[in-house]
């Protein structure tokens, strides 16, 4: 196992045991207004300080920390389920099916990545589940392609031609050999994607076109706190080291995930 | 020939093009309620909505409405903005020099921080040179735009106060714009101080955006540069005598660029996205500034409006793109091109 497989590991250990152990680490709710407490430095009653509502800045931390690992979980499962039907129906069909479906992928591959999840999250309505969608139908195609490059090599190998042949239905032939021939790839990309998945859902945050406020959730926070940014930077810095842990946890795991993969040849 | 080509590109992707136009065009009808209820407004009345309805062919057939959009678009016209109720095409014209300028300031800034870098870990693989810059691209990567862009105006702005955090120019420089693009406009007013205030305020926006350049394509270029050191005319230079430096520089670095550049093409489109969070930081004025302008008035038609000039710019540049290749590699024109 490379150096940056446990270097990500380790990070992305410490980042999930703090969101899961975060209730019982910080006494303060995330959504604790306290007007006497507004903008206190860091200190021993509060480690990162608070916010300009007087909310825990470490609470809001750990609990956008739970919603963040969750959301990037969830984008990344929703674009796999997409993609992958797409891209194996296209494979397994073939024909105009295939070249539509296609055309459709490169489509929106012909977009930049997060204007189209900007574009569609401004059209489906501020809120962090269309932002989520939005994120996911980007990241979509992606999965769509591979899965089709994977379907077709499959459907030329020979058990899966004698399966054909011997008439099992496409039903039984997709999840039988088409997706679990095509997996191992698709989860390496999945691995690879969820550290874009998380950059591109705290870039709506930060617009605000992502979660709403009070909803602790760290791009959203990052740009709520921007007014005080001279007074108060812990308030705006706070959030954005996280993100940044978060995906750095998750893109030095896939690094070591590609270089085991090409090393394999 | 090259034109050829380009046109013979241009034509293969006119399918693509036209879903990208029905895509911008579902995007207006994603939106909940009714457009034009929207444009009038709370206070309008039914026949005034009505009224907008038929001007705005909205009780027509949804493929008759796309032909006339599709057609408005083709005569170059993009709209009117719902907040100032002027054509968007000239709004847009008038915001895409500063984003085309950040954009070509980024790239090569980008290219100027990559490639000494992908040489340098190319010259020792395994060293620890390479692992330093591996780890430095890694973390490129993962930090998000606006957190480095806000960063930067901190410190390098605010706090040390060396260069300006917002906008592309000082008050005191503000001209009519000739070509539009600040750093050009200087060059032909042949002013040095409006020069050099235009690039101080390019400078940090630029940087935000060359960073995740940067730090993906010296990984790439570093991979692509030791697999092209495998190849016989390598060992032949090798053999010769030539230094592993030489080598690099003269036999390596161009044929290593050619499978780089569709990366490039498709990180160039990561770029457009980082801008649009770069612009609001910087107070750019540019498209990015205008997308996240329209959002926040839920201007639709400008939001479609600027979603498409960015995936224009997008596909225009990874045609240009496939065209750099093909014009430093001939092998490419004759499998590509026939």
């Amino acid at each position: 196992m490379s150096g940056t497989i446990r270097a990500g590991a380790l990070l992305l250990a410490v980042l999930a045991l703090a969101a899961l152990l975060g209730p019982w680490l910080v006494s303060a709710a995330p959504d604790t207004v306290s007007v006497e407490h507004m903008l206190a430095a860091p200190s021993a009653a509060h480690w990162l300080g608070t916010d300009m509502l007087g909310r825990d800045v470490l609470s809001r931390l750990v609990s956008g920390g739970r919603m963040t690992l969750l959301v990037g979980i969830g984008v990344v499962a929703l674009a796999f389920a997409i993609g992958v039907t797409v891209g194996l129906v296209a494979g397994l069909v073939g024909g105009v099916l295939d070249w539509a479906l296609m055309r459709l992928t490169d489509a929106l591959l012909s977009f930049p990545a997060l204007v189209l999840a900007i574009a569609l999250a401004a059209a489906f309505g501020p809120s962090l589940s269309h932002a989520m969608l939005a994120v996911a139908l980007g990241l979509a195609p992606h999965f769509a392609r591979l899965a089709r490059a994977q379907a077709q090599a499959v459907g030329h190998a020979l058990h899966v031609e004698a399966a054909r042949a011997a008439g099992v239905p496409p039903g039984w032939l997709l999840r039988r050999y088409y997706l679990r021939g095509a997996l191992p790839t698709l989860v390496t990309q999945a691995s690879l994607s969820l550290g874009t998945a998380i950059l591109q859902v705290a870039a709506l945050g930060f617009l605000g076109l992502g979660a709403q406020p009070p909803l602790a959730e760290w791009g959203a926070d990052m740009s709520a706190s921007l007014d005080c940014l001279r007074s108060a930077p812990w308030v705006a810095a706070a959030p954005g080291c996280a993100i940044f842990l978060a995906v750095l946890a998750f893109n030095l795991m896939a690094d070591g995930l590609t270089a085991a993969r090409d090393s394999r040849g | 020939m090259m034109a050829m080509l380009f046109l013979r590109r241009l034509a293969s992707a006119l399918p693509v093009l036209a879903l990208v136009l029905v895509l911008v065009f579902a995007l207006a009808r994603i939106i909940p309620g009714d457009p034009a209820e929207t444009t009038l407004g709370p206070g309008a009345t039914s026949q005034q909505i009505a009224a907008l309805r038929h001007e705005m062919k909205l009780d027509q057939p949804l493929a008759v409405q796309f032909t006339a959009y599709a057609g408005q678009v083709l005569h170059g016209d993009l709209g009117v903005s719902l907040k100032t109720h002027r054509p968007l095409r000239e709004a847009l014209a008038a915001k895409l020099p500063a984003t085309i300028e950040l954009a070509i300031a980024a790239t090569v800034l980008a290219l100027a921080l990559a490639i000494p870098a992908a040489l340098l870990a190319a010259l020792n693989p395994g060293g620890w040179i390479d692992h330093a810059l591996r780890v430095i691209a890694i973390a490129g990567v993962s930090l998000p735009a606006f957190l480095t862009a806000l960063a930067l105006q901190a410190v390098l702005g605010a706090w040390l106060d060396w260069l300006p955090v917002a906008l592309r120019q000082s008050p005191w420089a503000s001209m009519p714009p000739i070509t539009g693009f600040a750093v050009v406009d200087a060059l032909l007013r042949g002013r040095i101080d409006l020069l050099g205030d235009a690039l101080a305020h390019l400078l940090l926006p630029a940087l935000v955006l060359a960073s995740f350049l940067a730090a993906s394509f010296s990984r790439l270029l570093r991979a692509s540069l030791i697999a092209v050191l495998q190849s016989p005319h390598v060992r032949a230079a090798r053999a010769r005598g030539l230094s592993r430096r030489a080598i690099l520089l003269r036999h390596t670095l161009r044929n290593a660029l050619v499978p780089t550049l569709p990366i490039i093409g498709i990180q160039f489109g990561d770029m457009l996205g980082g801008a649009i969070l770069t612009e609001t930081v910087f107070s750019w004025p540019g498209l990015g500034r205008l997308t996240v302008d329209a959002i926040h008035n839920r201007d639709y038609p400008a939001i479609q409006a600027a979603t498409l000039v960015f995936a224009a710019i997008f596909i225009l540049v990874s045609i240009l793109i496939e065209m750099i290749a093909l014009w430093l590699d001939p092998r490419l024109r004759k499998e590509g091109g026939a």
